[in-house]
């Protein structure tokens, strides 16, 4: 048997009459834009995310009702209130929250970025970090650990600069690893030790809004 | 800039860099070819877009580390239209609704390939929506030709008892 060719002419019958009806098949009319599939892809991501958070959660809860069953069966009572938030001899551990950092468009907060809403990108203000390298500037949530190769691990990274180019943003760890990177800050006033988030711009407040930096902010 | 070439000495051995186009490059390419794929699968352009869609979300999230994103779309859609019309048919089984089958197309050759079983019904979809070689199926799902070939025939013998045709 050889490949098949749509244009042969000993073709079957049936075969032409496949060929016809898939190519009797329309596309729909609407085609949408790239940053929907992006904003697709991070919901995809943050649900993942969440449904870890939750799952940890869980598997923490279920460990302490363990421990404290265990506790009961050999005459031990739990403590009143263990597992309280406000009780300075609770020690349950929970896992680390992370804070979702979204783009603020003037007084508007929303996830769109500023160019789908036709502002300059000077407009803008970046919850979280935003580190520049020559690639361009990215915005990363989580603790930033410095790995053995030099190389700053976030847990989740997203290039804010320039947005064309998402072939250079596509750095997405797998939901329980940390596996984003990317080099040092390349201003030559930082030291190594400045790729620790919130450390750009003297800015060390992860929480607060950071200015893009001015080097940054003309049109491309 | 003039367009000099550089000759290289005998003993080096050029090598070749494949360099991977940009996302949204393969996004403009294969939207529409993709829509179609699953269009003649689900028969419903909604779904297929959504199917489609999805699919690209899944190739965004992993595109810097996967080495055929175009493969990778292609099984992500074909998954994406099985469960689409899997959804359907226990949906059908456990709720028969009349209301259900509206909107859906009326071509005899389509629904008989949609009758396939799902690997019979992936590669004869590859083959004649997107053209796709007996070996560039086989990349695409993993298989070796020799199955490629003989899942093909056995698909095409089902159609031919199913379909009438000269």
């Amino acid at each position: 048997m050889t490949d098949h060719d749509p244009t042969d002419p000993t073709a079957t019958g049936l075969d032409r009459m496949l060929s016809d009806a898939f190519s009797g098949v329309r596309a729909g009319g609407r085609r949408p834009s790239i940053s929907d599939v992006q904003r697709r892809a991070r919901r995809h991501l943050h649900r993942r995310r969440a449904g870890l958070a939750v799952g940890a959660v869980a598997l923490v809860g279920a460990g302490g009702a363990a421990l404290a069953a265990r506790d009961g069966s050999t005459g031990t009572t739990a403590p009143a209130g263990a597992g309280d938030l406000d009780d300075p001899q609770a020690t349950a551990t929970f896992p680390a929250t992370t804070t979702t950092c979204v783009v603020y468009v003037d007084t508007t907060t929303t996830d769109v970025r500023p160019s789908d809403q036709g502002l300059s990108p000077t407009s803008t203000l970046l919850c979280g970090e935003v580190i520049t390298d020559d690639q361009g500037q990215y915005r990363c949530e989580g603790e930033g650990r410095v790995g053995d190769d030099g190389y700053t691990y976030y847990d989740y990274c997203e290039q804010v600069w320039p947005w064309a180019d998402v072939t250079t943003t596509i750095i997405w760890p797998e939901a329980t690893t940390t596996s984003v990177e990317y080099p040092p800050a390349t201003d030559p006033g930082l030291s190594p030790s400045s790729t620790v988030p919130g450390s750009y711009n003297g800015n060390t407040d992860t929480t607060s809004p950071a200015l893009l930096p001015s080097s940054t902010t003309s049109a491309p | 800039m003039s367009d000099a070439t550089i000759p290289l000495a005998a003993d080096v051995t050029p090598i070749q860099v494949q360099v991977k186009e940009p996302f949204d490059a393969l996004y403009h390419r294969e939207f529409d070819r993709m829509v179609r794929l699953a269009t003649a699968l689900v028969d419903r352009t909604e779904e297929a877009e959504e199917v489609v869609q999805e699919a690209f979300a899944q190739v965004y999230l992993r595109y810097r580390v996967v080495e055929n994103p175009v493969g990778y779309l292609r099984v992500s859609v074909l998954n994406g239209c099985r469960k689409v019309l899997r959804r359907r048919a226990v949906a059908r089984r456990w709720r028969p609704d009349p209301g259900d089958t509206a909107g859906l197309g009326f071509d005899h050759v389509l629904d008989a390939v949609r009758r396939l079983p799902d690997r019979q019904r992936r590669m004869i979809a590859l083959r004649y929506q997107l053209q796709l070689t007996d070996n560039e199926i086989a990349e695409t799902l993993g298989v070796p030709v020799g199955t490629v070939k003989s899942t093909i025939h056995r698909a095409l013998a089902r159609l031919r008892t199913e379909v009438p045709h000269d």
